[in-house]
Parts: structure tokens; sequence; C-alpha cells
């Protein structure tokens, strides 16, 4: 595995990120790295790590449509409206 | 003809190296071929070092490109290599069920056809959500809805619920494009907004992380500053309830009967 990426695993497993203040630099010390990705991770800056990766520049992360599937859409659409009287009357209720 | 192969969604959490399940770990190390979509580029080369056949879906994406059709592309090139025979494994940032299309279509046609197909949870940016802004889902309730799914569909608002609206910056997109829409959808969401909000509520802007070096987006704004403020596709708004739960005293009351009884 290439070491950064074993750095940031072994990072993210780490109890001491998120609870301790992780003393970067001594840590560092101990890791084969150049001083740029060193400076990267220091200044904690992803981009530059990134760029120091040759890592994706952009990454889209959006899984979900803001529509529902259209053929699902219709089969549902009898269930759909019981479920809306339902709703609707339990408002008119409260 | 091939045997129907097999295939699992599996989600890898949000962070690097924090948040994968060894369920997880052993569907990617098992599979003859994986798919991954990641939230961010350094966790694709942490995926693709777990696996010598990782194949990233962000090829997919496109400017000027339907995300429906995106989706229907990840879903064909999974189902292909499962109906060729092979262990397929889908690798989904979060969890793959969570705001998630593809994953959930691609089990369900496979069961379909009579595969074996299963989804395996991660933790979903709503779960490092709840944990760094120390919401409760369950005090006041919370109702949570796609940003434009929530303009493009009338919606009942309680306002004495949280809402959490995903993926702000796309909102009001017609075209279910992937990059982020302009200052003037904005101001159509924040007009629906205003029906029930005031300009002034505090809202947050949230962002978890995805790598651990860093800190999780936590901005705290007044809901009409949402117009200027720098949105990524990642970025979501949480906001929290303006009045107080109004106790239903005609049903308590009917409880109190029957518990009396």
């Amino acid at each position: 595995m290439n070491k950064v990426i074993r750095f940031l695993e072994e990072l993210g497993e780490s109890s001491a990120l998120r609870l301790d203040k992780v003393d970067f630099e001594s840590i560092l010390n101990n890791e084969e790295f150049d001083e740029e990705t060193k400076k990267a991770i220091l200044n904690e800056d992803p981009a530059a790590l990134k760029m120091l990766m040759d890592a994706r520049h952009k990454i889209v992360c959006i899984l979900i449509p803001a529509e529902p599937d259209e053929e699902e859409d219709d089969d549902d659409s009898e269930e759909d409206d019981s479920q809306n009287d339902e709703k609707t009357s339990r408002i008119a209720m409260l | 003809m091939n045997q129907i192969g097999s295939y699992a969604s599996v989600g890898i959490g949000m962070m690097l190296g924090a948040h994968i399940t060894p369920a997880a770990k052993d569907h990617i190390l098992n599979a003859d071929v994986c798919f991954l979509a990641a939230s961010d580029s350094l966790v694709e080369l942490w995926i693709k070092e777990l696996h010598p056949n990782v194949r990233s879906l962000q090829s997919y994406y496109a400017s000027n490109k339907s995300r429906k059709d995106t989706y229907r592309e990840m879903i064909e090139v999974v189902l292909s290599e499962v109906f060729a025979g092979k262990r397929v494994c889908g690798i989904f940032y979060g969890h793959p069920g969570v705001f998630a299309y593809a994953p959930h279509e691609i089990v369900k046609r496979i069961r379909a056809k009579g595969g074996k197909a299963i989804m395996e949870p991660g933790i979903s940016a709503e779960d490092c959500l709840i944990a760094d802004l120390g919401l409760d889902p369950g005090k006041y309730g919370c109702q949570q809805f796609e940003a434009s799914q929530f303009l493009f569909y009338d919606r009942m608002i309680d306002p004495s619920a949280t809402l959490i609206l995903w993926q702000i910056a796309l909102v009001g997109d017609l075209s279910f494009g992937c990059e982020a829409t302009s200052s003037q959808c904005r101001q159509v969401l924040l007009e629906e907004l205003y029906k029930i909000y005031p300009e002034n509520h505090k809202v947050t802007l949230y962002e978890a992380m995805t790598l651990p070096i860093g800190e999780p987006r936590i901005d705290v704004i007044p809901l009409s500053s949402l117009v200027d403020v720098k949105l990524n596709d990642y970025t979501t708004l949480v906001v929290p309830p303006l009045s107080k739960m109004k106790r239903n005293i005609k049903i308590i009351e009917k409880l109190k009967r029957i518990h009396s009884k």
C-alpha cells in the first residue's frame, strides 16, 4: 500500500484522532515522506495532498435524483393516493 | 447462458480508514470486480489499494448530462458483470442505501432475476452529522429531503421538528445535472423556507470529514445568508426547529381513558 494512504488509513483508525490532539509533527518524523507531503499533512491541507498524490481533482458525490423513478412512481400512485388520504384525514383530526 | 453471479452493495462510511466495517472490507477483498463511488479522491486511491480490480464510477458523471442517465449507466455496467457470472461489489461512500438510487436499484434488479444480492450498511453522512452537531433526530423529530425534491413537490413542514435538506448546492436543478445551481435557485428555496422560518433563523451548513485531517464544516449562518455562501455538492443544510412541539391533548386524554380502564 502507498505509504501516505497507509498513514491516512491508520490515522482514521486511531482513537486518538478526534479525542486527543494528534501531534502530527512527531508522528511525521517517523515517516519517510517528502517535505511537501509532510507540509500538506501538517497544514491539514487535503487539496495540496491530493495534488501531490496525483489524485482526481474533482469528485462528484451525488447519488440520488431529485425525483423518484417514473415507472416506480406510476406503480405506486394508487398506494400513494390512499396514503395521502390517510394523511389528510389524520391532519384534519388534529 | 452464464449463471448469475452475486452482488453486494457496501458502504465504506465517510472518513478514510475510520468507518469501513469488517464485513464491507471482506466483500471488497473477495469480489471478482468492484465498482466504486467515493466521496473523496484520496478515499478512491485507498480503496484501489484494497483490490486489484476497482473501477471508479466517476467517469459516468459529466457536465450537461442528466444524472438520471449517469445512474442508468452505472446500473447497467454493474449488472453486466453480475449477469456474466461474477461476484461483484458496489462500493459506495456513506451508507449505500441512504440518498442513493443506483445501489438499491441494482439489488432490486438482480433479485428480480433470481440472483443473490445484498446491501451492507455503512456510516452515512447523516450519522456523522448527528454526531458532529450533537443532534438527536428523536428529540424533536426530524424531516429530511433532497433539496430539489423539497421544491418540486408540495411538502408539509412541521416547524417544531428539525429539517435537513441534502444536496443543497444543486437545489432547483430541473436538468438533474451535477453542477451547482445559481443563487436565483437558492432564492426560490429561501422564498419557500420564509413561509415558515424568519430570515434571521439560524441554520447550519454541514460537511462531514472524509479524511482524517481537517475538521467537519459546521457553519452557523442566518437563513438569509444562504444565497451568498459557498456550497459544495456535499454540503447539507440543517434547519433547527422554530417552535415548540404542541401537545395533542385530545389524544393524550383518549389514551388516559384507555389506561384507566
